[in-house]
């Protein structure tokens, strides 16, 4: 089979998996408290549910140290039928089990035949197949444009983002790997080993490893997709909820996956199944209940109660915000930042004395909610994760050197090494660098200059400031969000949040209050995203670093965009006469869109992702967790399969192999203790994301004549190092092979990557240790 | 009242019920030919197949001398035969090593050089040098040798030391030790609790010999051993087992091992496994670590023979009776035989029953009548074939005692062809034979000769490899080396031990005690076929008759057999890849790496191919 294959039918059936517990069970028991709503609020509803009870589920048992597979499966069934039983007991349950307990005595009883009681089943069997197809049909015919854009949708962000889980098999970030380890520690019920930490995503995570058996690594490559689905389907489902026309939202979300203008820091990290993008799913949900709150309130006239639709919403506002913050704290704070903008937008509402203190209760309830868990492990004495310092740091503007004006000379950072610093222009550069410039210097002199001179000397400094704001911004928004050939999009965008707030003082002009006020939220909002983005020169918080802030603008500003469009799209329909052009003109649209887009050029495609392992140690992993039995093997290599086989094998470092064999003393006797030892060597090594002079070439004597390199970590695999350690390696697996020759083989090899198997006697192990030409 | 009708009915449903029961056994022993051996019938050249050993034994004859001599010696052998010399170096060429080196030989179908020295060899023409060198490093003069055997070792000869030097030799001889691979000699005596033997080496389990609950007196190894610590480069197939836990388990003492040293591979057999015939399974099994793959012939035979068989006369009525409250002849019946029948029925194995009429002429006990039939129709029904046995507790000669059997058997089965005697004593032989015209192969007792020979021109030799009563350690390592080397086991139940107990152990407990051994031991060598001693006796003809030659190019190995009788049997040792496709052959997985070839032609090509990997 090949890895390509297995691939997907492993993401088949986590997708199946995640759809099932996450959406199905939550819709099973919740179904009939959201029958009224359309779709996409059931589908929000059930998502946010699903999550909420399957993270704290897993923080609860965890926290116990109970957590295994049994515990896990009866946590979601017993809740499962006895939410089952009571919402739906008087209804079909009820019902179905009253008809089946009659039919049954009637069949015991002879009043019924056999013959009866098969034709009654495969009756209603036919009934419920055609009124499902019927439903089905019929929704075709009136939601045509919805199931189109949807599945159009979903087909492109399979495209973007999942193409390359077929081509890439490794990790694509190296904190993978320390997740990794997290969510193996949680197998032994050690929530928070490396500390205090937001855990709900690995929570999920392990959950899906620990009751489906899929392996922790299998999950980590490939769920990545999923998560970015379910980020875009938010995006569309919001745009839904607040805009006028259908076209719109698919065509902001279209935009946002296919428009070729985003710089890699905007969309790169979908690509990865990491923290903050899966607590991604949760910001817009929160909104969205959040208005839906306000709706339901407008509605309500009043009324309060646990049973009215404004306080459900409310509810499932309150569990978005506990899963963000139990996620990842920067969605959290982007959606603190979207809130503050709602706030604002929606203050009469907000502000009204029956809504103010519900809506803040709410917020605090979610937020307590995802302490909570954090919070007892702290005071159980578990110490705050590394992460958490560098997060607190960055807020605290401390020793975090991402920024353009503290970084000086070494102003290619700004780019995270992707080259784009490179590929910018020259004057673009300098652009950047004055504008800067001259902001840090208007701000450091402490406005003597708007004091010296009176009124005039502060409007010409005010004037300055704002204007120095503006280069500022726009720059930084080409520069992080866009990619280098589009800096004017950072006028653009400013632009747009000016033509945003217009619109939506017009739209409030015309008494669609709830579209003016989403318009002004999500224009202030980008305001705020952007100040965030110059927060250290205006010395403001510095609330997240500029390229994590990046990816909250370019979301957020499709937002703005789909709500502009919306207004525009709506006016032109009003000027559309007749019926079925109306009801057409927005997929006319859709469609003229994208085909310029495409004939245009502007159409993205997918990102080459590079990975931090051979494809062929990934296949290498998966053939050996199938062919060994548990604990029976030990894998020498450079870091990486140390988390992803832990708990199934051993790993041995390869740096630790050569340090024990450096200046070879005949009286050591190193040992590598199980049946069956793989050595993982890379022919043309990596760099682990540090490029060198040289790097990409084959493994060579020069290389491993050169000394062990030293250091901790994975420094010592990051770069050359790399390349000696890999060409060592090889040479050392040479002479092994020359004296083991019956005993090593190949077990795979390709063009950069090639395992060698070592079979030997537990009992008597070889001695790994020898005089391999190289032992400096 | 039952009517006419249904009484018609009835009455015939009985009848067909009736009928059904009676109809097997009544066709049963219609059919049956009780009389005759059924594996006599098998048609085989048995002269041509002894002409061909007496050939191919003189091609490959044993030759003493120099390299000069030996160079003479290659014009009368084919390119083939003389790739595959041994060399054997030993000052004295007449001691134990020398005859286990010289049936190896003749069983591996190697020509065989003999030379008290090494010094005389062309050391700078190392790819005219033997395939294997054998030294017996206990009998060799160090101080002159060590150069030779290094310069050897290193230019890529294999070379087996099938005793190692002595235990001061070695402390002193830095050189040797460097060639075999001993980082130090901890102690030149060391007394161990036992051994351990690692898989993949001899054919079978893996096996710690050391005494513990359910082993308890089996240790019969030599256990005061020297202790030599292996390093790098070093595969240890044999240790010895220091049970005091003050020793992680690479540094105990190395008993069997390989070394590599430069281009060449050493093969170091400490213990005293080389001084008996058990020494063919260590050469084989060595010669089988030597490259990525061996091929060899073998036997595979497996017999479960039952030897001095009574049960045909209530000798020893009084014991019995003291012991059983019956006589010899219902208790082989109605115990021995069910107990015998379950245990080959759950193992699979035949049996060759050799019966002992009498066991006692100075009484006046005679073999009763119809009890000889009586087992040769069970035999035949599919448990195997009869012979005799000679064994006697009175003193009447060979002739006499075989004279008695002889009448006995022809009034009882005259017809039934006897080609099996159990001779316990080799040497009455040459008497023994006039007696049993139809004779085709003996088996005899256990000693530390050849296990299958040809006793004359006519008649093969089939020796107890073990006694089923007890299965020491010692035992055990024969049964894998002679499995290992020939595919081969004559099991031989002594059930005199039942007629004529020794003792007041009951059959229960003998009964138990074969039948654990056998069902444990041989499970291993399940895909060894179950022989009787007429079809074994086919098979070591036809092993005796065949030479072989083999080649690997690319990922193919050839195998030719010449002198090839409709089949013949070779073991594939493979250390590297897996079978992908085989022409020519059967083959069968005895796992570690271990495969039968059930060869149908004359040439046979295995196509090897690198492991797959289910995903890629």
């Amino acid at each position: 089979m090949s890895m390509q294959l297995l691939t997907l039918l492993q993401l088949l059936y986590i997708l199946v998996l995640y759809i099932g517990v996450v959406i199905l069970i939550p819709a099973a028991v919740f179904h009939s408290k959201f029958e009224e709503h359309p779709f996409y609020v059931r589908y929000m509803a059930y998502t946010c549910i699903g999550n909420f009870f399957l993270m704290n589920l897993v923080f609860v048992l965890q926290l116990l140290k109970i957590s295994n597979r049994a515990t896990l499966i009866l946590g979601v069934i017993i809740p499962a039928l006895l939410g089952i039983a009571a919402f739906h007991w008087q209804e079909w349950v009820k019902a179905t089990l009253v008809t089946a307990g009659e039919t049954t005595h009637n069949v015991m009883v002879n009043t019924m035949g056999f013959r009866l009681f098969f034709v009654r089943i495969f009756q209603n069997i036919g009934q419920a197949f055609t009124t499902t197809v019927k439903a089905i049909a019929e929704n075709l015919v009136n939601r045509w444009f919805d199931w189109v854009g949807t599945i159009a949708i979903i087909a492109v962000i399979c495209w973007q983002y999942g193409g390359h889980l077929f081509e890439v098999f490794g990790y694509t970030t190296s904190d993978m790997l320390v997740h990794n380890q997290w969510i193996n520690a949680m197998g032994n019920n050690d929530i928070f080993t490396s500390g205090v930490y937001p855990y709900g995503f690995h929570c999920i995570i392990y959950f899906f490893h620990a009751v489906f058996g899929i392996k922790t690594y299998v999950l980590l490559r490939l769920f990545s997709l999923v998560q970015t689905l379910l980020i875009h389907m938010t995006l569309l489902f919001l745009l839904r909820l607040v805009c006028k026309t259908e076209s719109a939202a698919y065509v902001a979300t279209g935009f946002f996956l296919l428009l070729n203008i985003w710089g890699e820091n905007a969309y790169v990290r979908y690509y990865s199944t990491l923290p903050q993008e899966y607590g991604m799913i949760f910001i817009l949900p929160a909104i969205f209940f959040l208005i839906l709150f306000f709706r339901g309130r407008e509605e309500e006239e009043g009324t309060k109660g646990i049973k009215v639709d404004s306080t459900r919403m409310l509810r499932l506002f309150s569990i978005c915000v506990s899963m963000t913050l139990a996620v990842h704290f920067y969605d959290t704070i982007a959606l603190g930042i979207l809130c503050v903008a709602i706030g604002l937008a929606f203050c009469r509402v907000v502000f009204k004395k029956e809504n103010v203190g519900r809506i803040i209760y709410a917020g605090a309830i979610g937020l307590v909610i995802a302490v909570l868990p954090m919070l007892i492990a702290y005071v159980g004495g578990t110490p705050m994760q590394g992460s958490l310092r560098w997060g607190i740091n960055v807020i605290e503007d401390k020793g975090y050197q991402d920024d353009l004006i503290d970084v000086g000379l070494d102003q290619s950072r700004l780019y995270e090494d992707k080259g784009l610093w490179e590929q910018a222009g020259a004057g673009f550069r300098k652009q950047i660098a004055n504008v800067a410039a001259a902001v840090t210097a208007t701000l450091s002199d402490g406005g003597q200059g708007m004091l010296s001179d009176g009124g005039q000397g502060t409007q010409r400094a005010g004037v300055k400031i704002a204007g120095s704001i503006f280069h500022t911004m726009q720059a930084y928004l080409a520069g992080y969000v866009f990619i280098s050939k589009h800096s004017s999009f950072g006028v653009i965008t400013l632009v747009l949040i000016v033509v945003g707030i217009v619109l939506g003082v017009i739209t409030l002009f015309r008494e669609e209050k709830e579209q003016g006020r989403m318009l002004l939220a999500a224009s202030m909002n980008m305001i705020f995203f952007s100040l965030l983005l110059v927060a250290r020169e205006l010395h403001l918080p510095v609330l997240m670093d500029k390229n994590r802030t990046s990816i909250y603008v370019a979301f957020f500003l499709i937002i703005l965009l789909g709500m502009i469009m919306d207004f525009f799209i709506d006016l032109g329909i009003g000027l559309i006469e007749g019926d079925i052009l109306k009801k057409i003109s927005p997929a006319i649209f859709a469609v003229v869109c994208f085909v310029f887009l495409g004939l245009a050029g502007w159409i993205r495609q997918p990102a080459k992702i590079e990975a931090f392992q051979k494809n062929g140690a990934v296949i290498c992993l998966t053939n050996i967790l199938r062919d060994n039995e548990p604990k029976t093997f030990n894998i020498i290599s450079a870091n990486d399969e140390i988390r992803m086989a832990e708990e199934y094998g051993y790993h041995y470092e390869a740096h630790e192999l050569l340090l024990q064999n450096m200046g070879f003393n005949v009286n050591n006797y190193l040992v590598v203790p199980s049946s069956r030892v793989y050595v993982f060597i890379e022919k043309i090594p990596g760099d682990y994301d540090a490029p060198y002079e040289g790097s990409g070439r084959p493994l060579s004597r020069e290389s491993a004549s050169k000394p062990l390199p030293f250091g901790s970590g994975i420094d010592v695999y990051k770069g050359e190092n790399r390349h000696v350690v890999m060409s060592k390696l090889y040479y050392w697996a040479q002479i092994f092979a020359s004296m083991y020759e019956n005993e090593i083989s190949v077990y795979y090899e390709d063009d950069e990557f090639v395992c060698y198997e070592i079979r030997q006697s537990v009992d008597r192990p070889f001695d790994m240790s020898f005089e391999y030409g190289y032992n400096n | 009242m039952v009517s006419r009708r249904n009484f018609i009915t009835i009455l015939t449903l009985l009848l067909i019920m009736i009928f059904m029961f009676m109809f097997s056994g009544v066709i049963k022993q219609e059919l049956n030919e009780y009389g005759t051996n059924s594996y006599a019938e098998v048609e085989a050249d048995e002269k041509a197949l002894k002409e061909e050993s007496n050939a191919l034994s003189e091609k490959l004859a044993v030759r003493n001398g120099t390299r000069a001599d030996a160079s003479a010696y290659a014009t009368g052998l084919e390119t083939g035969d003389w790739e595959k010399r041994v060399l054997f170096v030993s000052r004295d060429p007449s001691n134990e090593v020398s005859k286990v080196v010289t049936s190896w030989c003749n069983y591996m179908k190697r020509p065989m050089i003999r030379s008290t020295t090494l010094t005389d060899l062309d050391l700078d023409q190392i790819a005219s040098l033997p395939e294997v060198i054998i030294l017996d490093g206990e009998a060799m003069e160090w101080t002159q040798e060590t150069d030779a055997a290094l310069r050897l070792a290193h230019g890529g000869a294999c070379v087996i030391f099938a005793r190692m030097p002595s235990a001061e030799e070695m402390r002193n001889n830095q050189r040797l030790r460097e060639m075999m691979g001993i980082k130090t000699v901890a102690r030149e005596d060391q007394h161990v609790d036992g051994y351990r033997l690692f898989p993949g080496f001899l054919l079978g389990t893996e096996e710690e010999y050391v005494e513990g609950p359910g082993k308890e007196g089996c240790q019969d190894l030599d256990l005061l051993i020297p202790w030599y610590v292996t390093g790098e480069g070093s595969k240890t197939y044999v240790m010895g087992v220091v049970k005091d836990g003050s020793k992680e388990s690479e540094e105990l003492p190395s008993i069997v091992w390989r070394h590599a040293f430069g281009y060449g591979k050493v093969f170091c057999i400490g213990g005293d496994f080389m001084t008996k015939e058990t020494g063919i399974g260590f050469l084989t099994a060595c010669l089988g670590e030597k490259d990525s793959y061996d091929v060899y012939p073998v036997i595979n035979a497996q017999n479960l023979v039952l030897v001095n068989y009574g049960g045909v006369s209530n000798e020893n009525a009084e014991t019995l009776n003291r012991l059983y409250d019956q006589k010899q002849i219902p208790l082989f019946r109605d115990v021995v035989w069910p107990s015998i029948i379950s245990m080959t029925e759950r193992s699979g194995n035949k049996l060759s029953l050799m019966v002992s009429p009498q066991m006692d002429y100075s009484d006046d006990v005679e073999p009763e009548e119809g009890l000889l039939i009586y087992y040769l129709k069970l035999l035949n029904e599919g448990y195997g074939e009869a012979g005799l046995s000679t064994k006697q507790f009175s003193t009447v000669s060979i002739r006499e005692k075989l004279g008695k059997d002889r009448v006995y058997w022809e009034k009882e089965a005259g017809e039934y062809s006897l080609r099996s005697l159990y001779l316990h004593d080799f040497t009455k032989y040459d008497e023994a034979k006039q007696y049993v015209p139809d004779l085709r192969t003996i088996v005899t007792d256990e000693s530390d000769g050849e296990p299958v020979f040809y006793a004359d021109d006519n008649v093969t030799c089939q020796e107890t490899t073990n006694l089923l009563m007890t299965h020491r350690f010692s035992e055990d390592i024969k049964m894998k080396a002679f499995e290992t080397a020939l595919g081969f086991s004559n099991v031989v139940m002594d059930m005199s031990l039942v007629s004529h107990p020794q003792g007041e152990e009951d059959y229960a407990s003998f009964s138990r005690q074969t039948a654990s051994n056998f069902l444990t031991y041989w499970k291993p060598y399940a895909g060894f076929d179950k022989t009787t001693l007429s079809e074994s006796d086919l098979r070591i003809r036809r092993f005796f008759a065949l030479d072989y030659s083999d080649h690997k190019q690319d990922n193919e190995i050839t195998l030719h057999v010449d002198g090839f009788d409709d089949q013949a049997f070779f073991i594939l040792k493979l250390n590297q890849g897996e079978i992908d496709e085989v022409t020519g052959a059967e083959v069968m997985n005895l796992k570690n790496g271990f495969f039968l070839l059930d060869v149908s032609q004359e040439d046979v090509k295995i196509k090897v191919r690198e492991r797959r990997l289910f995903y890629y």
